[in-house]
């Protein structure tokens, strides 16, 4: 099969190749309308690299691997935009490191101390926990949740005390300000 | 120091030894940081309902949804 790239047909692209980006691509997203998008995006890539598609492989494992380099970034930007950045809750100008005004813990939590048994509780907090990057999901219900020790905790997710040390505060400031939005908010 | 510090020490002594430093530290910030006292008191409080789901088993875990998504992720690449 000779694949020019100088000349491309991309609607021959689409009859040729459509199909097959598409079923590789709702596969791993389980969504039709971002499968889509995600076929539209590696054609446009293509087109735009087709001068470097060097012909070593056929066109279909080309596209097929931009597309599988965008699925591959799809999930680490989701991934990433689970961190919520230290920015949000503290002050980058004027007093550095301040708790900024609409962050600031409220000191409300001591209600909830009665209602630990409380089915909703249970619920709410076990949401804001899932919305947690995957990482620290496990180490949370480890260390927080379980209590393991942190030498094991460390050992078993392959980072070091410090590592430790930040996570559970970055989860921990999220997880604060998650419950008390769902809780106070009902 | 900060309170993006503080809030860094008082999570750091619920996980493991702190030095004399930074216990001393901490202690004058407190005094004289009332959001932190607040984050400090929450914080205990949040500490206390993650530990409250470990006796609660059905609601300690993720999903198995969540669990089979992550394997299919993983498994496609």
């Amino acid at each position: 099969m000779s694949q020019t790239t100088s000349h491309i047909n991309t609607s021959e692209w689409v009859d040729q190749y459509a199909d097959a980006l598409y079923a590789f691509a709702i596969a791993r997203v389980d969504d039709a309308d971002l499968a889509k998008d995600f076929v539209q995006e590696t054609f446009l890539a293509g087109i735009k690299a087709a001068e470097n598609f060097e012909g070593k492989s056929s066109v279909k494992t080309w596209l097929i691997s931009i597309l599988k380099r965008k699925i591959i970034d799809y999930y680490r930007q989701k991934e990433a935009r689970k961190t919520t950045p230290l920015s949000h809750f503290f002050s980058e100008k004027g007093k550095v490191g301040h708790w900024l005004p609409e962050a600031a813990p409220k000191g409300n939590y001591s209600e909830m101390e009665e209602a630990l048994d409380n089915q909703e509780l249970q619920q709410a907090i076990t949401n804001c926990i899932e919305l947690l990057p995957g990482k620290w999901k496990g180490i949370v219900l480890d260390k927080l949740v379980e209590e393991k020790e942190s030498d094991d905790v460390c050992k078993e997710h392959e980072i070091t005390p410090s590592n430790l040390w930040v996570i559970v505060h970055r989860a921990k400031l999220q997880l604060r300000e998650c419950l008390e939005r769902k809780w106070f908010k009902a | 120091m900060s309170c993006r510090k503080a809030s860094y020490i008082i999570e750091k002594r619920e996980v493991s030894k702190l030095s004399l430093w930074e216990k001393l530290s901490l202690k004058f910030h407190l005094m004289i940081c009332d959001l932190c006292r607040r984050y400090e008191s929450d914080s205990k409080i949040l500490g206390k309902i993650l530990k409250s789901l470990h006796k609660h088993e059905s609601h300690a875990h993720l999903s198995s949804t969540d669990k089979e998504e992550m394997k299919r992720k993983l498994a496609s690449f």
